[in-house]
């Protein structure tokens, strides 16, 4: 893989390609202009609702009164963080976070490129075509819609599965309506809803596999498995790790929609996770600055895990993210 | 920008207003008395504002089915007989009837709050307060802008309106109501030839032969929000500062024993699947009614009127089903009074909007002494004469139930638009408005079911009380309150759901959960408010 990648590098040498890298900024943007007022779309959608909300974050070292806005709110120091970090709900908040993402993430972060790897295999157009919408289309669907079908499916008393498994002779499970049974049906159905979309950037990256290694390969006497195990998939890899290091960015924050829309007040133990309490707290409670500071230690212990993951990365021997 | 600008014009305004108020005080004293030189001071708008004034009004959107609350017949009505007289462009702002604290918090957040906050509740009016979200009123204003309504609630907003020393707040009338009824199947109870059930114990031996007899369960949705559940299950009667300190609409008395009480027939209830084993998921009035419709339940607790859908609907799945009244006492248990909560006396309770100028007040004002024209609140109630209703030999508005035309009349019969002034239609004397009650709330060939709610409501008169009425702001209540609702329904639901051998230490596991997320608190400062003398 080592000399592959090398020998990838050579262009960066070639004369052309290197003075056209040290050419100025101001050069550039004149030569190729509509690039960059293309690249200046999401550089404003970034700059405004990812960088001009984060002022708000002030609010968190605040007694913040609606009437009286940001700046005229009392300054109260590190107050609203010795309040929630004494909150018992927020230890809870953090475990649950932790779990389901965590959960999510090792049960499901595999699923999309074992799926890619089997659509790639997939020799008739239009069974591979049919498939793949059928999988993406989970994606598309609002977890609001999700979840009041997945009670009509998995309910206890009047779901389909559950008439179907009494029908049977077997016992009513409450999918939904018991703490652990709920953790198992949340992870299932999520994983479900994600993994079809997940295919995509896979099969993308599968599509840059040079195909003399699969000829190479062939020629050396692998089969079809062996071919994914030593070809397809160590192509794939930076991709596999740039999306890992991605998702383990996520996993103190994780789905608000997917967790609120599954949740009923009777299995709690597993819902109370940090976006639902920022819920909880901040648009029904209307305690914007318990919120908020939740909100921003979430961010912060985001940001480490990201930069954690990176560094391990980078340790062994990948590109990494930053 | 458009806010900062009116903002600027009203700070303009005020200080102008101010400099003439400086002025002519100065020209006046000493010959004038203090009252007269106080109204004289109020511009007149009798003839109209020179320039356009655009006036918010808040209305609860309840979502009924092809009605546009801010844009119908009716709002375009009040603009042209009231707005286009007076050069006032009223708005009417939609707030969510099922989350409008939401909707408030947040519209008052971005400054877009209608120029007036309502709530039918006093806790919660005291936390908008709280957050400085309404202005100090003057009630000589509100006299001389709306001499009529002035005259109908002065002595209430006199009595109630004031906290901490100042006046924030201004009320509807509430005249006796008594639609919020609960139903029951009568021909399940005929089906296991059971009679209305009179107490508790009754109540759960007929839902008892209805599982028997794969009729149905006894309902039952989500407690949240309002908490009325334990009035069944209080002593009577109770010491005053027993009363002060646990019933409180707004925060579930959790570790009181009417709920203990209430916990443990819940829990029994449960466990012998007499109630919907899912109730937990019932959490909006669809879901129960939908249960009741299909015929899954067969009793439902709602606030009728003449047109609710709810017994056709019931009536289309099951063309042989009746419903009967279900009296207070049949939640009571054996041997206990039947307490249910008395309102205070008065309907919605209202703020203006910190941010409202000077002419939007104004506008206010003149609005409510328009709509307390008895012409105008009529025409509200009923609609147009010949067409929504006609008039009957004593005077009395006769719905036209059919009626489904461009005079359309909201499901509530446009109650949200006039609950500003009043609580429910009026009339001249009670026999009067006995007959209008039912006309407004009785479904055709249902009468007898408002004729049992009236004799039920007034012979447990004696038994209803209203919450205590603190005259100190309980800040821990604003503090603790979204906190506490969602751990009393996670708690709650655990000790109905418990096994019942194991429902003392679920129950008082979760008490002691309760008390921790604030609920202690909140005892602590009503007790000191109460030692302090500061309720009524």
């Amino acid at each position: 893989m080592k000399s592959v990648k090398d020998k990838n590098m050579q262009p960066i040498t070639d004369r052309n390609t290197y003075t056209y890298g040290k050419r100025s900024l101001s050069y550039n943007i004149r030569k190729r202009w509509q690039l960059y007022v293309l690249l200046l779309i999401p550089i404003t959608f970034a700059l405004i609702f990812k960088y001009g909300s984060m002022f708000g974050l002030v609010i968190a070292f605040k007694d913040y009164k609606i009437i009286k806005g940001f700046w005229d709110s009392n300054w109260v120091g590190l107050d609203v963080f010795r309040k929630i970090f004494s909150m018992k709900d927020f230890g809870l908040a953090v475990r649950n976070t932790l779990l389901l993402n965590g959960l999510t993430l090792i049960l499901g972060f595999p699923m999309p490129i074992i799926l890619a790897l089997l659509l790639n295999e997939i020799k008739k157009k239009y069974f591979k075509k049919v498939t793949q919408t059928l999988l993406y289309l989970p994606h598309f669907l609002s977890f609001v819609i999700i979840g009041a079908i997945a009670y009509q499916i998995f309910g206890l008393n009047s779901g389909v599965i559950n008439n179907l498994i009494e029908n049977l002779g077997g016992i009513r499970i409450p999918f939904l309506q018991e703490n652990s049974h709920w953790l198992v049906t949340y992870i299932f159905i999520t994983v479900w809803q994600s993994m079809g979309w997940g295919t995509i950037i896979y099969l993308a990256a599968i599509t840059g596999v040079n195909p003399e290694l699969y000829e190479a390969a062939t020629v050396d006497g692998a089969n079809r498995f062996m071919r994914v195990i030593y070809v397809t998939l160590p192509c794939i890899k930076p991709t596999v790790v740039t999306l890992l290091i991605m998702n383990l960015g996520r996993i103190m924050s994780g789905s608000f929609e997917s967790v609120y829309a599954l949740r009923n007040v009777a299995t709690t133990k597993f819902t109370t996770t940090i976006p639902v309490l920022i819920y909880q707290m901040g648009i029904t409670g209307g305690k914007f600055s318990e919120s908020t500071a939740i909100g921003l230690f979430q961010s912060v212990i985001a940001l480490i895990l990201v930069l954690t993951a990176d560094w391990i990365a980078k340790k062994l021997g990948e590109e990494g993210l930053i | 920008m458009k806010r900062n600008f009116k903002k600027i014009t009203a700070l303009c305004m005020a200080a102008t207003t101010a400099a003439c108020l400086a002025a002519c005080g100065a020209k006046t004293s000493g010959d004038t008395p203090l009252e007269t030189s106080a109204k004289g001071a109020y511009t007149d708008y009798s003839n109209g504002f020179d320039t356009q004034v655009t006036m918010q009004i808040p209305v609860y959107d309840r979502a009924f089915e092809g009605w546009n609350v801010t844009d119908n017949y009716y709002t375009n009505w009040i603009q042209a007989e009231f707005g286009d007289k007076y050069n006032i462009n009223v708005e009417f702002v939609a707030i969510t009837r099922e989350s409008e604290v939401n909707d408030y918090m947040q519209m008052l957040a971005s400054g877009k709050a209608p120029d007036i906050i309502f709530h039918y509740d006093m806790p919660q009016m005291l936390a908008y307060n709280d957050e400085e979200a309404m202005q100090e009123l003057d009630l000589d204003e509100i006299a001389y802008y709306a001499p009529t309504y002035w005259d109908n609630m002065g002595e209430t907003i006199n009595t109630y309106g004031a906290v901490d020393g100042g006046h924030y707040f201004f009320f509807a009338q509430r005249p006796e109501a008594y639609n919020s009824i609960t139903v029951i199947r009568k021909d399940w109870l005929d089906a296991v030839n059971m009679d209305i059930p009179t107490s508790l114990e009754e109540f759960n031996e007929v839902l008892t032969a209805w599982k028997e007899a794969g009729l149905g369960n006894g309902g039952l949705n989500l407690v949240q929000n309002a908490f009325t559940y334990d009035y069944p299950f209080r002593d009577w009667k109770m010491s005053d500062e027993e009363h002060a300190l646990y019933s409180d609409l707004s925060i579930a008395a959790f570790t009181w024993e009417p709920t203990h009480k209430y916990l443990k027939n819940l829990n029994y209830q449960y466990n012998n699947g007499l109630v919907d084993t899912e109730f937990y998921l019932n959490t909006d009035d669809a879901t129960t009614q939908a249960d009741f419709v299909s015929g899954t339940s067969g009793t439902y607790n709602f606030y009728i009127t003449s047109n609710t859908p709810v017994i056709d609907s019931l009536l289309a799945n099951d063309p042989d089903a009746e419903i009967a009244y279900l009296p207070f006492n049949a939640l009571v248990p054996e041997g206990t009074i039947p307490q249910t909560r008395a309102y205070w006396p008065f309907g919605m309770i209202m703020g203006i909007n910190h941010s409202a100028s000077d002419e939007e007040r104004a506008a206010v004002w003149m609005y409510l002494e328009w709509m307390s024209q008895e012409d105008n609140c009529f025409y509200l109630q009923n609609g147009v004469e010949g067409e929504n209703y006609t008039l009957d030999a004593l005077g009395l508005a006769i719905k036209n139930t059919d009626y489904s035309g461009e005079y359309k009349l909201s499901d509530n019969n446009n109650k949200d638009y006039w609950c500003l002034v009043i609580e429910g239609a009026q009339y001249a004397d009670d026999e009067l408005n006995y007959r209008a009650n039912l006309n407004n709330w009785a479904p055709k060939g249902y009468e007898y079911i408002i004729e049992d709610s009236y004799e039920d409501y007034f012979s447990t008169e004696e038994y209803r009380r209203p919450d205590a009425l603190f005259s100190v702001v309980i800040s821990s209540v604003a503090e603790y309150k979204s906190e506490l609702n969602e751990k009393w329904k996670e708690l709650y639901v655990k000790c109905a759901m418990a096994p019942e051998d194991q429902f003392e230490s679920v129950y008082e596991a979760a008490c002691q959960e309760y008390l921790q997320a604030g609920y202690q608190s909140i005892l602590d400062e009503k007790q000191a408010a109460i030692d302090a003398g500061n309720y009524k």
